[in-house]
């Protein structure tokens, strides 16, 4: 697990960005079928978390060191969540505002631009990798990508 | 709440995106404080069913429709397991690959896996044919992947 090759990394990434789209299109279903978009998203975070307390009790996790964390681990250890949370509401609320493809548009290019600032400085424990003309290239390619895909069909 | 202003929309948007590209990074770090990966799924699925009952309250959302939805296939409860694929394999690879190489993999199998739905109306969408603009915007997003991933090896 420690020397996972590269290409096997991101293939595993790919594969969790196509389950992120699959999701996007069983979750609208869901969303239409219990009456609401949030009746969705609430299934999603309730089923995984009682899918993960299955996996982990299969896996025999051991207890996690909560109360180490807490007087160990920096503030923002706790805050993964929240920002999944900011995501639902921002796209549920954004999304009839400037569109599905604008809500898109503009959330890789936050996301890009703020991974290379992640990237470079190290930060939320990361470790550093330089901000390099070829990585800014890369994320404006992949942004310019998703502003071409969004552009509306005539 | 809801911002009335396009430009404002879109800051919003870019910011959710900014926090979702720390999201790997700081769930990395908590599952690594409480002594397993999984935990760290955990929390950010258990906190997150948690957060959104207030927000079911605040927007006066009625009870589910159950009746329908059971009669509906069967892949439309797939949501769950698909977030925790997602957000397992973002905290365990993220780290390895650096967030922005994450990222580019991970929107890259997003958006190919969405024109496939799309192409084919799959998880119940309409068909939305592959068109040159949407090829093209691919292209760029998979040589923006690539430029981002080789630009590192010796």
């Amino acid at each position: 697990m420690t020397s996972m090759p590269p290409l096997v990394a991101i293939l595993i990434a790919a594969l969790a960005g196509a389950g992120l789209a699959v999701q996007s299109g069983t979750n609208a279903v869901l969303g239409r079928m219990l009456g609401h978009p949030m009746w969705a998203s609430f299934w999603q975070f309730a089923a995984g978390t009682v899918l993960i307390m299955v996996i982990m009790a299969v896996l025999k996790v051991p207890f996690p060191a909560f109360a180490a964390t807490a007087a160990a681990g920096p503030w923002w250890v706790w805050i993964g969540f929240a920002t999944g949370s900011f995501f639902v509401v921002a796209a549920l609320s954004l999304a009839p505002v400037i569109g599905v493809g604008g809500f898109i548009a503009a959330l890789v290019a936050g996301q890009m631009i703020a991974s290379l600032v992640l990237d470079h400085y190290g930060l939320v424990g990361l470790i550093e990798r330089p901000m390099t003309l070829a990585r800014v290239a890369g994320a404006a390619f992949i942004i310019a990508g998703v502003l071409l895909i969004q552009v509306p069909r005539t | 709440m809801i911002p009335s202003g396009t430009g404002l929309a879109l800051a919003v948007a870019a910011v959710a995106g900014a926090f979702l590209a720390a999201q790997a990074g700081i769930n990395a770090q908590l599952g690594r404080y409480l002594g397993h990966p999984l935990w760290a799924t955990f929390v950010s699925f258990a906190t997150g069913t948690v957060l959104i009952v207030p927000l079911l309250l605040w927007w006066n959302v009625s009870a589910p429709g159950f009746a329908s939805a059971f009669k509906g296939p069967w892949w439309i409860w797939a949501g769950g397991a698909l977030g925790v694929m997602f957000v397992t394999s973002a905290l365990v690879i993220a780290p390895k690959t650096g967030i922005a190489a994450f990222l580019a993999a991970m929107i890259a199998g997003q958006l190919l896996a969405s024109l496939l739905i799309d192409h084919f109306g799959l998880v119940g969408l309409p068909v939305r044919p592959l068109t040159m603009t949407r090829a093209i915007g691919t292209a760029l997003i998979i040589a923006g992947v690539l430029v981002t991933q080789f630009q590192r090896s010796p």
